[in-house]
């Protein structure tokens, strides 16, 4: 500890003892004020000086004298291009894991969709003229695009929502009703 | 393959750019957080760097990095000040070269039209007053004042691009 307090000072001092006995050339001062901000925070020339020092130290580094890096900082640096791979291939697993869990949610719902377009398509076929002496295949393939749609809308809704949530709302929606609708022949036939 | 050129140049500049920030911030940590910051953009945009000026940009970029952090020091320190905090000015990038500033610099100015080619001359390398400017061209000191402002972000522009080449 005082020996890097020690060696602080004396880089410090060393700096100091530079920037006395010279001051930034003519050219760092004009680029200087190529680089001052249009509304300086609080004083001007602070900022001017600030910016003058900057170059004018850059300019003669080699005559002002090099530090030491700390090892800490060594090893930060070295560690840059393995940080670098090793945060992608998170990135890559991470979105392997959540394409897996969005994969396996939206397949079930998908499955369930699947499963309610298919009630959907059978009611449609039980719904002939010949039995409702009507053209309700317009209507009804009205209602089934409506009851597809909103089927959709929930699968869009997939992430938010459970599927839980999901399968229930989507019974209650459309299959609950589409049930009922299918059994309504059967219901005629029995009657007849 | 990047990533050996980028290690040689972590082992060849590491020191520099170090002492660099070092220097400017006159803090251990900050020094080392700006050294850690400018190597990780090399690394970011290694593909589009000329490796062969590669010390010029590095030394470009942590004493832009060094004034930035300075000007935040400033911000903190200031708060109950009602001035507009600033967005850090922009970063030119690329081949600073001190030996040549010089001659480029009396180009650039030059190659501005007048009046500003006068009062860049007059104001900031002669160093001399806006008043004294004001009266040698015949000029107000508000004319002054906002044709020097218009005049050196004009030679800002052409110091840019000429670090762009």
């Amino acid at each position: 500890m005082n020996n890097d307090d020690h060696s602080q000072e004396k880089w410090q001092t060393k700096l100091d003892d530079f920037l006395a006995q010279s001051s930034p050339s003519l050219d760092n001062k004009v680029v200087a004020r190529t680089y001052e901000q249009d509304e300086p925070i609080g004083n001007q020339l602070d900022d001017l000086q600030t910016i003058e020092q900057a170059l004018h130290i850059e300019e003669h580094l080699d005559e002002i004298g090099l530090q030491a890096v700390p090892e800490a900082l060594q090893n930060k640096l070295s560690q840059i291009t393995k940080s670098d791979h090793s945060s992608a291939n998170d990135t890559i697993e991470h979105k392997d894991n959540v394409i897996k869990v969005n994969f396996n949610r939206k397949l079930s719902i998908v499955a369930l969709a699947a499963c309610v377009t298919m009630v959907g398509i059978l009611n449609f076929n039980w719904s002939t003229p010949s039995f409702n002496n009507q053209q309700p295949s317009l209507a009804e393939i009205n209602q089934a695009q409506q009851d597809l749609a909103i089927a959709f809308n929930y699968l869009s809704l997939a992430k938010t929502k459970s599927t839980s949530q999901l399968t229930q709302t989507i019974n209650l929606k459309v299959h609950q009703p589409m049930m009922k609708s299918l059994l309504k022949p059967l219901t005629i036939f029995k009657e007849s | 393959m990047n990533e050996k050129i980028f290690n040689v140049a972590i082992k060849d500049h590491q020191q520099r750019i170090y002492s660099l920030a070092l220097y400017i911030l006159r803090d251990k940590t900050e020094a080392e957080d700006i050294t850690q910051d400018v190597f990780t953009r090399l690394w970011k945009t290694i593909e589009q760097v000329d490796m062969s000026k590669v010390q010029q940009w590095l030394s470009t970029v942590t004493r832009n990095a060094c004034i930035d952090r300075l000007r935040k020091r400033k911000e903190f320190t200031q708060v109950e000040d009602d001035v507009q905090v600033t967005i850090a000015h922009q970063e030119p990038a690329g081949n600073f070269d001190h030996n040549q500033l010089s001659h480029w610099l009396k180009q650039a100015i030059s190659s501005l039209k007048e009046p500003y080619s006068s009062l860049i001359f007059l104001c900031d390398v002669q160093q001399k007053s806006q008043d004294i400017a004001a009266q040698s061209l015949d000029l107000t000191t508000n004319q002054v004042k906002v044709y020097l402002h218009r005049a050196r972000k004009e030679l800002r522009g052409l110091l840019e691009e000429h670090i762009y080449e």
